[in-house]
């Protein structure tokens, strides 16, 4: 039977874990794992796992996981303090969750004849134990794959090689890396942990704060937060329905909002301003000239200008483009760069599988 | 005597001319009851022969019928009229997706044959090829393979 090679780019991220195939297929699951508590919520959901928006639907039925921190594997970087049973459980989650995304993408193959290859994406400084993380999790799920930088991934995927600076926006990190015609190394990256989640945290401490006697949760907020976020001072005003003794009650959190998604701002402009810094003065400007977002939290309205003024303050100069689909560009120049890897690379890969 | 002799000829003929007579009504009538007994009788045989008789010749003339149904149609003979207009239709798909092909090709897409589909060459700058080969080695050496 003639064997078909199924390409995939795969970004697992905090929040969402997308994956992009070369059959067209381009979807996102959110990354949660529900495993059914007991024999009861197995009956009521249908199923032993779960995964993305129906776990969290059935939260209350399920023993919920959220497999990355920060856009590391939980648990990964801190073996001595953690039990290996945590750190197995992480796995097992992380390769469930992996899984299920490859599923989405080989539903109308041919199982028997296909053979999938992957490009995993990873935070632009993850460390070596949680790349090597990632490709023990991805054994057994793809029959070959290679890791790389998140950021890099988005660059290779815009063809933008040397004078721009890609901001990768997750809900963990926020992945900066300079492209200047060479690959990345360690000083041409930076990671901040100022992302999404910071800015569901400060949301939801300042709704707190304001609305003393209204219940949510951070689920509640982060929902709210996706549909909502902006950082600009004009538009409509921003309210809320939340519980207030049991009953729904309209809440203003329009400057709430705008602080808490403002709040990562100084991060990402400390790192472009440290990258732009130490880079050849002669290119400084082409380098600010190209500053491109990418991930989830560039879909926030008004971040683009914001990041532009706050650099044309601390650096005389910026303009900042955000990507056509950014919660898919990491996926997307991942998948590119499987599909370009020549076959005989591959081969040199499974050549020396152990 | 010569009167005698006229008289009793006369005579004579008037009694044949009465036999002849008596002769065809007797042979008339014959047939007639001939025919009302064959007319009684076939009446009385015949709904059980066509009752046995009908479905024999049936299932006798099947494979005939069965041929002379199919050679009419495919000679169109008893085609119905609606036919001609799905015709009309496909053959207007037909050329609407020549149109189609011929805009495709013209713009640079070929019609190939997926058949002998030629496996891809990978064509990559040098840039490219770097790039790629050092994340291999990256990953080489994340498996602990080097």
């Amino acid at each position: 039977m003639e064997q078909k090679i199924l390409n995939v780019g795969i970004d697992m991220g905090t929040s969402r874990s997308v994956i992009a195939a070369d059959n067209g297929v381009r979807t996102f699951v959110l990354s949660f794992v529900g495993y059914a508590k007991d024999a009861i919520s197995r009956k009521m959901i249908g199923k032993d796992v779960v995964f993305g928006e129906e776990a969290l639907r059935h939260r209350l039925a399920l023993e919920l996981h959220r497999p990355f921190d920060k856009g590391k594997l939980k648990y990964g970087e801190a073996i001595e303090k953690e039990s290996a049973a945590n750190i197995k459980k992480a796995k097992d989650v992380a390769r469930a969750l992996l899984k299920h995304l490859v599923s989405l993408a080989t539903e109308n193959e041919d199982e028997g004849s296909l053979i999938v290859r992957g490009v995993l994406g990873t935070p632009a400084l993850a460390s070596v134990k949680n790349k090597k993380n990632l490709l023990e999790i991805a054994e057994g799920v793809l029959d070959d794959v290679m890791v790389v930088s998140e950021p890099f991934a988005v660059a290779y995927g815009l063809n933008l090689f040397s004078s721009a600076l890609i901001v990768d926006i997750g809900a963990g990190t926020v992945d900066l890396c300079r492209m200047q015609g060479t690959i990345p190394t360690a000083n041409d990256q930076i990671t901040t942990l100022k992302a999404g989640d910071h800015v569901d945290q400060v949301f939801l401490s300042r709704i707190k704060e304001r609305y003393e006697e209204a219940k949510f949760t951070v689920s509640m907020i982060k929902r709210f937060k996706e549909e909502n976020a902006a950082v600009t001072t004009v538009g409509e005003r921003i309210t809320i329905d939340l519980p207030v003794k049991g009953k729904p009650v309209p809440h203003d959190v329009t400057n709430e909002l705008r602080l808490a998604c403002q709040s990562i701002v100084p991060d990402i402009v400390d790192g472009v301003r440290k990258l732009v810094a130490d880079f050849d003065p002669e290119f400084q400007r082409g380098l600010k000239r190209n500053v491109v977002l990418a991930g989830g939290g560039s879909l926030m309205v008004g971040l683009r200008k914001e990041i532009e003024d706050y650099m044309k303050d601390k650096l005389g100069y910026g303009r900042v483009t955000v990507v056509e689909e950014p919660l898919f560009a990491g996926a997307n120049g991942a998948l590119k760069l499987c599909k370009d890897m020549p076959d005989e690379y591959w081969d040199q890969l499974k050549s020396k599988k152990p | 005597m010569g009167k005698n002799t006229l008289k009793n000829k006369s005579h004579k003929s008037a009694k044949l001319h009465k036999a002849v007579k008596y002769t065809h009504s007797t042979v008339d009538y014959a047939g007639l009851v001939s025919w009302s007994i064959i007319t009684r009788c076939s009446n009385t045989i015949k709904s059980s022969a066509l009752k046995t008789v009908r479905p024999v010749v049936r299932n006798a003339t099947e494979p005939f019928t069965a041929v002379k149904n199919k050679k009419w149609k495919l000679f169109g003979k008893k085609v119905d009229l609606d036919i001609y207009k799905k015709i009309k239709e496909i053959e207007e798909a037909n050329i609407q997706l020549r149109k189609r092909l011929a805009f495709l090709e013209k713009h640079g897409v070929t019609r190939i044959s997926t058949a002998a589909v030629p496996k891809k060459e990978k064509i990559l700058s040098d840039d490219k090829r770097f790039v790629l080969k050092e994340i291999l080695e990256d990953t080489k050496a994340l498996r602990g393979t080097e």
